[in-house]
């Protein structure tokens, strides 16, 4: 789309005359909204629930919340993977109260009603008193999430049965999945060590802050002058780099600069076993996935957010974060590393180096981020101060998908807030 | 201490805890001094400075070099994250928080000539933006006996949580 002129609604404000990007604080300190966004947003979206390396095996499970609610995310008996809410159906307690496991059947353990791994109800342990055929309809099975959908291994479910498909929701996004997990032939794999941690700010502040090439130099200082030490006996050479707005409110930016990538991308200080061992990473990449997909996928740190809770980077290592929102001004942070499986002992650990090194609340990087972004919400919480601004780069001819900018310029935060006002200001 | 270890005569054994304990309440002094370029020349060239995940049950063989650690650091990345911690851009450091580190329950849990291996329980109390959250657990340390004293081969912190909730960050030294 093009803007021709002034647009305003309750969440944006946009000029194309003096090229201004605003958005309104209250995005980030209304309870109203955020019970809004709940509804309308939240439970209508793909949301990333986990990868099916944590449920390899028939009869795998994890358990793990995801906005409101706790789920079960299964590999049945049969194969067949599917996610339920962990509410017995009979009064209502928490049925699989450990985070992962394997078994055939959850039973509940206030009642003892049982339910087999792919959902059906067993047994009501004792069930004299019930009419027969009490269950006929599978109205006291568990309650399954009407819509789970994989890409390139990654399980997203939708809490809304009328929704497009995954792949139809992810546009543009999904190639750069692909992308990931073409990084192996044997596919990807969770590795362990699974960070959970709280911030004090609001969901969205953390999807803006992934993709955000403009905060790098000021916010990470510290960590680039750590990675220039890192670099010693490498050519520096200019950083180039793209944002861009995919579909539907997703979008990424994108750096070919060197912090090192066991896929492809050697550091000095990794040594010489690990130089030998990555470029032949990167001759069996090129061979397997052509010469230009291969270069794109070695070479490049992507960042990408899918709208509205997801993060998926592609770094150091790759990086799969879900933002859990608790409320208006509190979000836990869950984050995933995963590599290659069958990946050399030596790879995965300049992988867990790397990604150590920078992201995570014990790392050098994430810390600094959260306490920006908590600095943030304490200063939209002062209130009379009512827009943010995210004009950088604005040109009221730019696309909202597929389109391209400099890496430190604001497009692909636009695109998401421009998803965002398409969604919560429909049918107000 | 192990049951095996009260076996030894009571005086060495309690004189050994004694100068671990000594040493460790010295090395607590300063972190909550902030003075970390002091307390990084407790460190031995070959030691690990390990925060385990709160994922992961804790257990001896967990090893960083395959499992996502909060903090796994050799000497090289224990210097850096010290220098900087010392930096006005550690903006989750800036200014530094005050720090309390209470150790107890200190016993030693294998002694020889070269070294002592012991371990204890702490919390560790945070409090920056009028924020205090605290941080509970244990740790293990190898202190090698040197002649200018203790020095640390290894310290590995095994955190009594689930999630770091809701302290959210490692950023100090535990």
């Amino acid at each position: 789309m093009a803007w021709t002129a002034p647009y305003e609604s309750k969440y944006l404000r946009v000029d194309p005359a003096s090229r201004r990007f605003q958005v309104n604080r209250k995005v980030y300190t209304d309870p109203a909204i955020f019970e809004a966004e709940k509804h309308k947003l939240l439970y209508k979206s793909w949301l990333y629930l986990g990868h099916v390396s944590e449920i390899s095996k028939p009869n795998d499970f994890i358990t793990r919340q995801l906005i409101d609610k706790n789920l079960i995310l299964t590999n049945s008996r049969d194969g067949e993977i599917a996610a339920f809410i962990n509410s017995c159906p009979h009064r209502g307690a928490i049925i699989c109260r450990e985070h992962k496991g394997s078994r055939k059947s959850f039973s509940c353990p206030y009642h003892g009603w049982t339910f087999k791994n792919s959902g059906e109800l067993q047994t009501q342990n004792a069930p004299y008193g019930y009419e027969e055929g009490f269950n006929a309809s599978g109205a006291y099975d568990l309650f399954r999430v009407p819509r789970l959908e994989t890409r390139g291994g990654f399980i997203f479910v939708n809490f809304d049965a009328n929704s497009i498909s995954l792949d139809d929701y992810l546009g543009a996004a999904g190639d750069r999945i692909d992308m990931m997990a073409d990084h192996s032939a044997d596919g990807l794999e969770v590795i362990g060590g699974m960070q959970e941690y709280y911030i004090n700010a609001n969901y969205k502040l953390m999807c803006e802050n992934s993709y955000d090439g403009y905060h790098l130099e000021p916010t990470h200082g510290s960590y680039i002058e750590y990675q220039m030490s890192m670099m010693k006996g490498l050519t520096p050479r200019p950083i180039e780099g793209n944002g861009r707005s995919l579909d539907n409110g997703h979008g990424c930016f994108e750096l070919n600069i060197q912090a090192g990538r066991p896929i492809a991308q050697w550091l000095p200080v990794w040594g010489e076993d690990a130089r030998v061992m990555i470029a032949e990473r990167k001759v069996e990449l090129l061979e397997r996935v052509g010469a230009e997909r291969g270069e794109q996928i070695a070479e490049w740190h992507r960042n990408m957010v899918i709208f509205p809770n997801t993060v998926m980077n592609d770094q150091q290592t790759i990086l799969i974060r879900s933002f859990i929102p608790v409320s208006y001004n509190q979000m836990i942070v869950r984050a995933w590393p995963l590599g290659p499986a069958n990946e050399a002992p030596e790879l995965r650990r300049v992988r867990l180096q790397g990604a150590l090194s920078f992201l995570g609340p014990g790392g050098f990087a994430t810390p600094d981020d959260v306490e920006m972004l908590e600095l943030c919400q304490r200063g939209y919480e002062m209130g009379g101060l009512e827009w943010n601004d995210v004009s950088k780069g604005f040109r009221p001819e730019e696309n909202t998908a597929n389109d391209k900018d400099i890496w430190n310029n604001e497009l692909q935060m636009r695109a998401y807030w421009l998803q965002y006002d398409r969604v919560m200001s429909a049918g107000s | 201490m192990t049951l095996a270890e009260l076996d030894k005569p009571t005086m060495q054994r309690v004189l050994t805890r004694l100068a671990v304990e000594d040493f460790l309440h010295a090395e607590a002094a300063l972190l909550d001094a902030w003075d970390i370029d002091t307390w990084l020349t407790l460190f031995l060239p070959d030691c690990q400075y390990e925060v385990l995940p709160t994922s992961v049950e804790p257990n001896p063989d967990l090893s960083s070099t395959s499992t996502l650690f909060l903090i796994g650091d050799d000497y090289e990345r224990l210097t850096q994250r010290v220098l900087r911690m010392n930096k006005k851009t550690a903006h989750v450091e800036y200014p530094h928080s005050k720090t309390r580190h209470i150790y107890s329950n200190i016993r030693v849990l294998r002694e020889d000539a070269e070294s002592v291996t012991a371990a204890a329980n702490f919390v560790t109390f945070r409090t920056k933006n009028k924020i205090t959250t605290y941080y509970p657990g244990s740790f293990e340390v190898i202190l090698a006996r040197t002649e200018s004293g203790f020095m640390i081969r290894r310290k590995r912190i095994a955190l009594d949580l689930e999630a770091l909730i809701p302290q959210g960050k490692v950023s100090i030294f535990l």
